[in-house]
């Protein structure tokens, strides 16, 4: 689970999320995101507001191993139209990542636990994108742990 | 020629608000993504309530349009659990002591 800052509370099989590399080791496990593709070199992963707008920048920004990060509750006040683009922005932003190597991550977003989202449902919109669900929560789960590798940790 | 009856799923949502428009606004949203014809043959229907949560029932092969409508249903909504019955649903979720 990629969860929130860190508050000061480790909570075990989470992993905190910072626009910062730390200056110390710390004791949990943290990845670095940013939310702009232009000063998110450094960063582990990237989240995408709009992908349209950054495609020709990420073929030449993204790294190799470095997550792009798609939200999905913006697609809740979406009209049904509006979600078919942005299902198949999604399929594109898949491609992309695969062919830059780069990890494709669909994240809920969620901000309080009524926008949670459950596994079976993030199967299905998996699915509706083309993605086998469990090559990709393998893969997901291959790239978090590459990421906490490079962690110092006490 | 032996008819069979369709195979359903029952699942619970976390929802807010009542429990018919909760029903209700994931009906709208599964025929405005996927057409009138998928909401009726997944017949979706309501079959308890309890507080925040409802139970409903649909085809098993039209599960994909309604649990990506309770995704994408708007106020935001969550899937607690899926079951084959009704039954064994509610003995996970240990709703029985809720209502």
């Amino acid at each position: 689970l990629i969860g929130g800052r860190y508050d000061g509370k480790v909570v075990k099989n989470v992993v905190y999320r910072s626009t910062i590399p730390a200056k110390q080791p710390t004791d949990y496990p943290c990845i670095i995101a940013a939310n702009d593709i232009d000063s998110g070199q450094q960063a582990d992963l990237i989240t995408v507001a709009n992908f349209r707008r950054i495609k020709d920048k990420a073929r030449k920004k993204v790294r190799r191993k470095q997550g792009l990060e798609f939200l999905l509750h913006p697609a809740r006040q979406m009209t049904a139209a509006e979600v078919a683009k942005w299902l198949g922005e999604l399929r594109e932003a898949y491609g992309l990542c695969q062919a830059l190597g780069a990890q494709f991550i669909l994240s809920s977003g969620a901000g309080s636990p009524s926008e949670m989202i459950s596994g079976n449902s993030f199967d299905e919109i998996l699915k509706e994108i083309g993605i086998d669900p469990r090559r990709h929560w393998q893969e997901l789960n291959r790239w978090l742990d590459h990421v906490i590798a490079g962690q110092v940790m006490v | 020629m032996l008819r069979r009856k369709p195979k359903r799923r029952y699942i619970t949502i976390l929802h807010k608000g009542r429990d018919v428009e909760a029903l209700q606004i994931i009906e709208r949203r599964c025929a405005g993504l996927f057409g009138e014809t998928t909401l009726e043959k997944a017949n979706l229907r309501l079959l308890r309530s309890y507080p925040d949560v409802i139970l409903v029932r649909c085809r098993l092969s039209q599960i994909h349009p309604v649990l990506m409508s309770v995704t994408l249903a708007n106020p935001a909504m969550v899937t607690l659990d899926m079951s084959g019955s009704i039954s064994r649903l509610k003995k996970r979720l240990g709703v029985e002591n809720r209502s």
